[in-house]
Parts: structure tokens; C-alpha cells; sequence
């Protein structure tokens, strides 16, 4: 099919054409048939998902501070209802304004966002240094009880507080009644790991091994309204089968924040796709994911939301059922657990 | 005659003709009439719900601060989907200068492989979702923005060519290519993707494109 064919077909299809024009086309089976495959992707491409409450009503709150600012000096306006008189009645259900929302910068927002990927960063560089110090003194002191490969540094961020308290909650655990995976472009894959062990991956997991800190309170303190937190990378030891880690002591006892967070069902097997779809695919969509729940942005429907309480440690573990269908997806530090109607775990 | 409560108008432009008079009212109503299209081309265009977040609330912020220069000379839809697309292709360019932080690969470089059959099958079924995302993403700017406006904005050839200011026979042209190259994507998601460019007589040069804001 040429150029001139294809467009042809194109112009049909968004009513563009001739009256010749369209009995050209209505007379020939090859351009009716491009015309279908042209409607199809026209469906596909229409297909968008609906933006969430918050982000339209963070941005119409936006809207309407730049308006309120730009007429603040200006005189009141006049009653509009002459100007208004003469339209036409409604078609459909009336639009009613409703209550102004918080008004969210997209300045702070993105600063929060790369102020926590930086963070994070400059943290993943202390812990491959420190991990390599570890192996290094695990070569010569037996009775080091672990090391951690280089090749095992997976991404992780950590909560100030457990930090502080002294190290992760330990308690991202995968299900283990459904085969699992997880889309892990940033993962390595443990060498020496079982069929049983291959079942189950993390995005991240955190490891009380090795930790490293690096410090963004300033500026979390300025986007989030002086609350300084650490973030925290640390190293990752996946294979179930190996020695594990020995867990710091207070490894089983979850921080009061995240311990205060419950799972959350969901039934639109959507939603569990939109959180798919944002840890997925590529590395900068897990890094913007992962920002996201540390920020707290990313909701328990999939969706994002601008209220920032979750802390920062993305470990995802995305759960397939029998069919190999997507049943369920946690981040289980964010403790955001997501479960799709009917599946175990 | 008696005046019809703002909240029934459904005549953009009387909304628009009251929202360039002060009311706030008629603003809000108009915006959120649109904001789910808006929010829908910036999807399209800047290819992630979180970019096309941002990049709708920056169009909403511009459609009100240009609110007062907008003549009617176009339909409110045309010129609101001019701004969306320009906001979202703003954040799209943000977002390429943002640093990719946590990619972590093997030492060999090769990205690790999928463990589990099952997962490859779930991994599947949301690449489908993400299928047509790629697939713009590859498109060349200037065929995406004028597929979007067509196929997400509703627009029609002359519209388009009024909000990219190019005129209809390049639409035509750039709706068809676009869509041939989406096809031919969609259709080889396993063979790497081609590069294609725009045929640049057909576009201006970048940078060119018009700010309405």
C-alpha cells in the first residue's frame, strides 16, 4: 500500500475524505481492511485510564490559586448570569464545582522525588564500599558469620526511624502458596539459586547486614514540612536456600509506623496493574515508583496521591495465580499489600 | 429571559466568556469539564499517569493564566489540547533529564532474566497495557502529538492543524505515517524497534512549537 493509499485510508477513517474519495475506498477490499486495523488501534489508543480524584483536584486547586492570584488585585467580577442568559440548556448531568482542595507543588513534588532518588544513590554507593569491605574481612576472619556480594546489592531504602532503631523490620517475606515472580529489572539474579528459591524475588529486599545512610534531611525537610528522614540503601541477600542473613536482634519487631499500616484489598484488577505498571518495564519507572511510595504518593488503589506519610523502602513482589494472570503485588515496607479478588496469600 | 444557573451551562463558551469575566465558578466547572481530555492527551503524549499528573495540573495552570488572551478565533478544545500537549511535552522533557538511579545490572551488563514461567506470563499481560506506551514512545514527537489529538483529543484534521500550526495536508500525512509506525510497532513487539524520524520538510524545526503560555 503506498502513501497516497494510506492516507486514504487514515482520512476515511477520521471522516476526512470526498464523496469520490470515499467510494474510492468503499470499492476496495485492501483499503477497507487498513481501515479496520486503523480503527483498532484508534480503540487501543482511546483507551485511557481515568486520572485519579486527587490529581484532578490537585490540579484544578492549582488552577484556581493562579486564577484567585491573578484577580486578587483586580476589582470583583460582576454577576455573569447576563452573559450566561442566553445559553443553551444542559445535555447532560450538570458539573458541580467542589469543596477547593490543597493546593500541591509540582516544584516540591519533583524535588521530593529526585532529593529521595539522589539520597538513595549516594547510599548505594556507601553500601557496595561497605560490602566490599565486608567480603574482604570475610576473607580473613572466619568467624564473620556473612558476607554480601557484590553482585547480591539490590536497591532498598529504609525509614529514619528504623535506622534508627536499628535496622529494617525484616518482614518483606513473598507468599509462598502461588508461583511467584517479580518484574525485576534491577534485581541481579542469585547465582546459585534453587527452582524452589526461583520462585520468589524481590524488587529489593532489605538486609540488616549491611547498611549505609546517607543523610537528605534538609531537603526532605523543606518538601515535606521539616520531616527529616534518612534514606538508606542496603544490601540484599535473595537466595532462600543459602545461608541467610542473621537478622539484627530486633529484626521480627516492626517499626510502629509501618506495623500501624494495614493490607489493603483491592478488587479491580486495574488498580493492581496501574502499581504493576509504575514498578515495571523499565529501571526509571521502578526509580519513579519507588520515589513515589517513599514519598507517599503512590496509593493502595494504584493510583497517586500527594499526602506523604509512607516510608521509603520499595521491596515489590508481584504475585502471578494459576493462570499466570497478575494476582497481587506488595510492597511490603510501604506496607501497601495488595491482594486481586479471590487470590490466597 | 431567565438566567440559567452557571452550574447547567454547557456552552464552553459561556463558561469561557464568564470565566474571563471573574467568575470563579464558571472557571472550576470549565476545568473540570476538560480536565479528564487534558489528562488523557498528556497520558498519551508523556507516556506515564505520574508525568501525565503533573504535566494536566501545569496545563490547567496555563490554560487560566492564558485564559484572558484566548479570542474564541479557535474552539476552547483545540486551544486547551495545544497547551496539554505542550505541558506534557515539557514534562517528558524533564523527565529525560531526570537520572536514572537504581538500574543495577549484572556485571556481564545483560539484564536478568525472568525466573519463572508464570511471571513471564504476568509480565505479558501487563506489557500488553504497556504496549501501545512504548509504541508512542518510539514515535517521533511530531506524528505522536498529532495522532494523540486526533485519536485521545477528538480533534479534527483542521483543528489539529490549528493547534500545532502546521496545515491539514501535514496532518494528514503525520496521522498517517504515525499510525502506519504504531501498527508495524504493535505488531513486532518481539524484534527490536526501529528508529524512525520525522521527515523534518514535513516539520519545523524543534523549538518552534508554539507556547501558548
Amino acid at each position: 500500500m503506498n502513501d497516497d493509499q494510506l492516507e486514504l485510508a487514515n482520512a476515511y477513517l477520521d471522516g476526512e475524505v470526498t464523496p469520490e474519495e470515499r467510494a474510492v475506498v468503499e470499492s476496495d477490499a485492501a483499503l477497507l481492511a487498513e481501515v479496520n486495523r486503523l480503527s483498532e488501534l484508534r480503540v487501543v489508543l482511546g483507551a485511557v485510564d481515568r486520572p485519579s480524584d486527587s490529581a484532578r483536584e490537585s490540579a484544578i486547586a492549582a488552577a484556581l490559586a493562579a486564577f484567585d492570584a491573578a484577580t486578587s488585585s483586580e476589582p470583583p467580577a460582576e454577576s455573569t448570569a447576563a452573559a450566561l442568559a442566553s445559553a443553551p440548556a444542559p445535555d447532560g448531568p450538570p458539573v458541580t464545582p467542589s469543596a477547593p482542595a490543597n493546593v500541591t507543588s509540582l516544584d516540591a513534588r519533583r524535588r521530593v522525588r529526585l532529593t529521595r532518588g539522589l539520597s538513595a544513590a549516594a547510599a548505594a554507593l556507601i553500601v557496595v564500599a561497605g560490602a566490599v569491605v565486608i567480603n574482604q574481612r570475610g576473607d580473613d576472619d572466619s568467624t564473620q558469620p556473612m558476607s554480601v556480594e557484590r553482585d547480591d546489592v539490590v536497591t532498598a531504602s529504609q525509614e529514619a526511624t528504623d535506622a534508627a532503631g536499628g535496622g529494617p523490620d525484616g518482614t518483606a517475606s513473598a507468599p509462598t502458596d502461588a508461583p511467584m515472580m517479580v518484574e525485576a529489572p534491577v534485581t541481579t539474579t542469585p547465582p546459585n539459586t534453587t527452582p524452589a528459591a526461583a520462585t520468589t524475588t524481590a524488587l529489593s529486599q532489605t538486609d540488616a547486614a549491611s547498611q549505609a545512610e546517607a543523610a537528605d534531611a534538609d531537603a526532605d525537610a523543606d518538601a515535606d514540612g521539616g520531616a527529616a528522614e534518612t534514606e538508606t540503601e542496603v544490601a540484599a541477600e535473595t537466595d532462600s536456600n543459602a545461608q541467610a542473613p542473621a537478622p539484627p536482634p530486633n529484626a521480627a519487631a516492626p517499626s510502629a509506623a509501618t506495623a500501624a499500616r494495614p493490607d489493603v484489598v483491592i478488587e479491580d484488577a486495574n488498580d493492581l496493574i496501574a502499581v504493576a505498571e509504575a514498578l515495571t518495564v523499565t529501571p526509571p519507572d521502578v526509580d519513579a515508583a519507588a520515589a513515589d511510595c517513599a514519598d507517599g504518593l503512590l496509593r493502595p488503589d494504584g493510583r497517586y496521591d500527594d499526602a506523604s506519610s509512607a516510608p521509603p523502602v520499595p521491596v515489590a513482589v508481584v504475585t502471578t495465580d494459576d493462570a499466570g494472570g497478575l494476582a497481587a503485588l506488595e510492597l511490603d515496607d510501604c506496607r501497601i499489600v495488595l491482594r486481586a479478588q479471590g487470590s490466597g496469600g | 429571559m431567565p438566567a440559567v444557573p452557571i452550574s447547567d451551562v454547557t456552552d464552553d463558551r459561556a463558561l469561557v466568556a464568564a470565566a474571563q469575566n471573574g467568575d470563579r465558578r464558571a472557571l472550576d466547572i470549565l476545568l473540570r469539564r476538560h480536565y479528564a481530555k487534558v489528562h488523557a492527551v498528556c497520558r498519551r503524549i508523556a507516556g506515564s499517569t505520574r508525568d501525565a499528573d503533573d504535566a494536566a495540573q501545569e496545563a490547567m495552570i496555563s490554560i487560566v493564566r492564558a485564559l484572558p488572551r484566548f479570542d474564541g478565533r479557535s474552539a476552547f478544545t483545540t486551544w486547551i489540547y495545544c497547551i496539554a500537549t505542550n505541558a506534557a511535552l515539557d514534562e517528558l522533557r524533564r523527565r529525560q533529564r531526570r537520572p536514572a538511579l537504581h538500574s543495577i545490572t549484572n556485571d556481564d551488563g545483560e539484564t536478568p532474566e525472568a525466573v519463572d514461567p508464570g511471571a513471564e506470563r504476568a509480565v505479558e499481560a501487563v506489557g500488553d497495557r504497556l504496549a501501545i506506551d512504548a509504541a508512542l514512545a518510539d514515535l517521533p514527537e511530531d506524528f505522536r502529538m498529532a495522532v494523540v489529538l486526533r485519536d485521545v483529543g477528538d480533534l479534527d484534521y483542521a483543528e489539529i492543524a490549528d493547534a500545532l500550526d502546521i496545515p491539514v495536508g501535514t496532518v494528514k500525512s503525520r496521522i498517517a505515517r504515525g499510525r502506519a509506525l504504531l501498527i508495524q510497532q504493535l505488531g513486532n513487539r518481539d524484534a527490536p524497534p526501529e528508529r524512525h524520524s520525522a521527515d523534518r520538510s514535513d516539520c519545523e524545526p524543534p523549538g518552534e512549537r508554539r507556547h501558548f503560555s
